[in-house]
């Protein structure tokens, strides 16, 4: 089950480094994203997102990459007033989102990976206030959007990944940090801007991972402190976060078919709002289920089935259900890769469906 | 169409040689693999990089053990394969380039390759015969002193005998069917054709001169034949006769046998006569589903019988390509004679990779991932992980606590169709660090009250 496997990872050039400029790559993946959530709440929100990620191998053992996206969010809210007309708001959002430009180099046997990032403010981090509900939702850790934002300033990342054998298994450490400066985020109908420093972000991961079957079994656990950010002069706080992962692929027998589970779970501790409330706890836990059925010629399907809840301190839980189909037609020095899914279920109290088209593309690598 | 393919696939090849980078190796990029590969024991990786840069170095011995451990530690990984499989061609050793190449057709991801050794493969199976005909001649004092099972029997091509020379074929076409015929009994071990007529073509090569029966009891011993079956075709002007005999190789006495004479038209119901004679002779007893089967005929159609007989001398005479027409025409005169386009196929691609030499598949490698893999491993350059090894954790680790939002949505649209997460990759890690930061921009402007 290298295969699903590799499937998953058809665009990534992450896990396969690259070791010579003849290796350099690019991969985009123009997708639409659109939600439907019906009474009470009465909302539509799509996005169409364009990303762009290119990979240039320096050297054997030193990578870099830049990407971008553009995108474009689209809302509407229909409100009914006490005689039951119906009002509708739009709010739309679009343009290019931040450029990140990173490193990785790898030292010595390639167990230690070192990475360091820029984050270049190319896209608009300022939300004016007719864009405020498209801004909301595709930040939204429920909702599946593939760009969750424009902008976030000026930043820098720098971290490390590690990891040593043992026996059958791998073991892997990584950390990081990040620092952002200022931006405003937040505009409001009068002008006046929000003056945003966000804190230092801290994270670290621990991995596990060793083979199963035809495939890999893995674990991860990656834990993420914010520091205190900054809204003009009020200081406050997101929480922390912690994400618990198990993934694991293999073949059934010695079919053309391969199998990938994946059950994850975000919980998000309290922090403090910017009214100095308490923010409430939350978590999500996720499972997707892929299968791969092989065909001659470089070409394949994969069905796959996804089911996500997420409950909230002091709100009603919301569940959604995905049925997802993708086709890839992978011939080494380019793969496409034209998907589509559709889902269903409830968001606090409304009902909501989804659709979501996607077209990945690599090319070289 | 496909034997003319055969020779343009050659010629092409045969240009593309000259293209192809020779992948010198140095051996400062050896030493530096044999490094990563004494760090690295349990990557398959290393070991495929190491054995590719000593193939590329001539140093077959060296490249089969690292590929053989290659291939056993990751049986998927099409590339190790395609280069044990040259690696074992280089040696000589058919079996093992067979399984190899038979490895990448399942697990490789370049078509182009797979088809190319589809072709070499069906080359190699008729050269295995050959290889394996002349072991068995040079060890055939002591397999003809383990006398085989009466049970297991070697149907010998007929003799025609004849004015209408265009029916000679049916000596391998009417062996062919009565081989089909017998097998269908579960008591019985019936040798595959092929294998006898290349032992056959091995004994003839080393004794002209022999008679029929001698060498057909010969081969007989030597395939650990307890019985064989031979005899001849008799035509007279449209009546066709069939003489058949079994004959023990041990003792080299006929020990029953069969005839049957009908009209040339009626071959098909002659063969089926001679066929039950046979299994009384042999003391078989057919179930009623064995019987059933033995109602089945591939064709009807005379024409195209004669037309695949044909093929199956050609075949035998190692002319692929003419064999291969035949085939094709026997198809065409009976679109349900389904053996004959399987032949065709399999005689295509013996004529088309015959011509193919181990340079000819490397050659074919330009603009494949293959290719990548044997620059990087020439070059002595560390092996790219393929998901096994501890270099990878480490890729995985740094990816995820240092990701691209950019990044994850091109891996977005590649994972599955839900397209919610990367295989790999923590949900909200999967649209980018950025999201808890982006999340607090959101509850900020969610906290805001609106003005």
């Amino acid at each position: 089950m290298r295969r699903l496997f590799s499937l998953a990872l058809l665009l990534s050039a992450s896990a396969l480094p690259a070791q010579s400029f003849w290796d350099a790559s690019v991969r985009t993946g123009p997708q639409f994203n659109s939600y439907t959530l019906k009474a009470p709440l009465n909302e539509k929100i799509s996005q169409m997102a364009l990303p762009l990620f290119v990979v240039v191998p320096i050297m054997p053992a030193l990578t870099i990459d830049v990407g971008t996206a553009f995108a474009m969010v689209h809302h509407e809210r229909v409100t009914l007033d006490a005689s039951g007309n119906a009002t509708t708001t739009e709010s739309d959002l679009s343009g290019l989102t931040d450029t990140q430009l990173r490193a990785s180099y790898a030292i010595g046997q390639e167990f230690v990976v070192v990475t360091a990032g820029v984050n270049l403010p190319t896209g608009s981090a300022t939300v004016e206030a007719s864009e405020v509900d498209a801004a909301s939702f595709i930040g939204s850790d429920f909702l599946s959007f593939p760009i969750s934002g424009f902008g976030s300033g000026l930043g820098f990342t720098g971290g490390v990944g590690v990891a040593r054998p043992m026996g059958a298994w791998n073991f892997g450490f990584g950390a990081s940090v990040r620092q952002s400066s200022e931006y405003e985020p937040f505009r409001d109908a009068t002008g006046a801007p929000t003056k945003f420093t966000p804190g230092p972000e801290y994270r670290a991961r621990l991995g596990l991972d060793h083979p199963f079957g035809t495939g890999r079994m893995s674990f991860g656990l990656t834990f993420s402190k914010f520091g205190d950010d900054k809204a003009n002069a009020i200081t406050y706080n997101t929480g922390d976060r912690y994400v618990a992962q198990f993934a694991m692929n293999n073949s059934l027998g010695e079919s053309a078919v391969d199998y990938s589970f994946v059950l994850w779970n975000l919980y998000r501790t309290t922090g403090t709002q910017i009214d100095q409330n308490a923010s409430p706890s939350g978590n999500i836990t996720n499972a997707t289920m892929t299968f791969g059925i092989r065909a001659p010629g470089d070409i394949g399907v994969e069905p796959s089935i996804e089911t996500r809840l997420w409950t909230e301190q002091g709100s009603k839980s919301s569940a959604l259900g995905t049925l997802g189909i993708r086709f890839y037609i992978d011939r080494g020095r380019w793969a496409i890769v034209p998907g589509a899914g559709f889902s269903i279920g409830t968001m606090q109290s409304a009902t909501l469906s989804g659709f979501k088209a996607t077209l990945g593309m690599r090319f070289g690598g | 169409m496909r034997f003319i393919r055969a020779i343009v696939v050659a010629g092409m090849a045969a240009l593309a040689v000259g293209c192809a980078s020779s992948g010198r190796v140095n051996a400062g990029g050896v030493a530096r693999l044999e490094k990563s590969r004494a760090a690295r024991p349990n990557d398959p990786a290393v070991a495929r990089s190491l054995g590719i840069a000593y193939y590329k170095s001539g140093k077959f011995v060296e490249a089969r053990a690292q590929l053989d451990q290659a291939v056993k530690m990751d049986p998927r990984d099409g590339s190790a394969a395609l280069y044990l499989g040259l690696t074992a061609e280089q040696q000589k050793d058919l079996p093992a380039a067979k399984a190899a190449y038979q490895s990448y057709v399942r697990y490789g991801r370049t078509s182009k390759v797979r088809k190319q050794l589809e072709t070499r493969l069906a080359a190699l199976t008729r050269q295995e015969l050959q290889v394996v005909a002349k072991s068995a001649v040079a060890r055939e004092q002591t397999l003809s002193t383990q006398p085989g099972s009466a049970m297991t029997v070697a149907v010998m091509p007929l003799r025609f005998t004849g004015a209408d020379t265009s029916l000679k074929p049916l000596e391998r076409g009417m062996a062919e069917l009565i081989t089909i015929d017998l097998a269908r009994s579960h008591q019985l071990t019936v040798v595959e054709r092929a294998r006898i007529q290349a032992l056959l073509e091995e004994i003839k090569l080393q004794q002209s001169g022999q008679t029929d029966t001698a060498s057909n009891v010969r081969a007989g011993k030597i395939i650990q034949a307890g019985r064989i079956v031979q005899g001849g075709i008799a035509q007279d002007g449209t009546r066709l006769r069939v003489d058949a005999a079994i004959v023990n190789t041990q003792t080299s006495v006929v020990a029953g046998g069969a005839a049957n004479e009908n009209a040339l038209d009626q071959l098909f119901a002659i063969e089926k006569a001679i066929v039950a004679q046979l299994f009384d002779s042999l003391g078989v007893t057919l179930t009623a589903e064995e019987r059933k089967a033995l109602e089945l005929v591939p064709t009807r159609n005379l024409q195209a019988f004669l037309a695949y007989s044909r093929g199956l001398m050609l075949e035998d005479q190692g002319r692929f390509g003419e064999a291969a027409r035949s085939f094709y025409d026997a198809q065409r005169l009976d679109p349900s004679f389904f053996q004959a386009g399987q032949k065709s196929t399999q005689t295509s691609n013996a004529a088309q990779g015959m011509v193919l030499t181990t340079a000819l598949i490397e050659a074919n490698l330009t603009g494949t991932t293959e290719e990548s893999i044997t620059i990087r491993s020439v070059s002595g350059d560390a092996p790219p992980a393929d998901g096994s090894g501890a270099e990878n954790t480490a890729r995985n680790i740094a990816d995820n606590v240092n990701p691209s939002i950019p990044q994850a949505a091109t891996d977005r649209a590649g994972s599955s169709g839900a397209g919610a997460t990367v295989v790999t990759t923590p949900p909200k890690d999967a649209t980018g660090r950025e999201s808890g930061r982006n999340t607090a921009n959101v509850t900020i402007i969610i906290r805001i009250p609106n003005p």
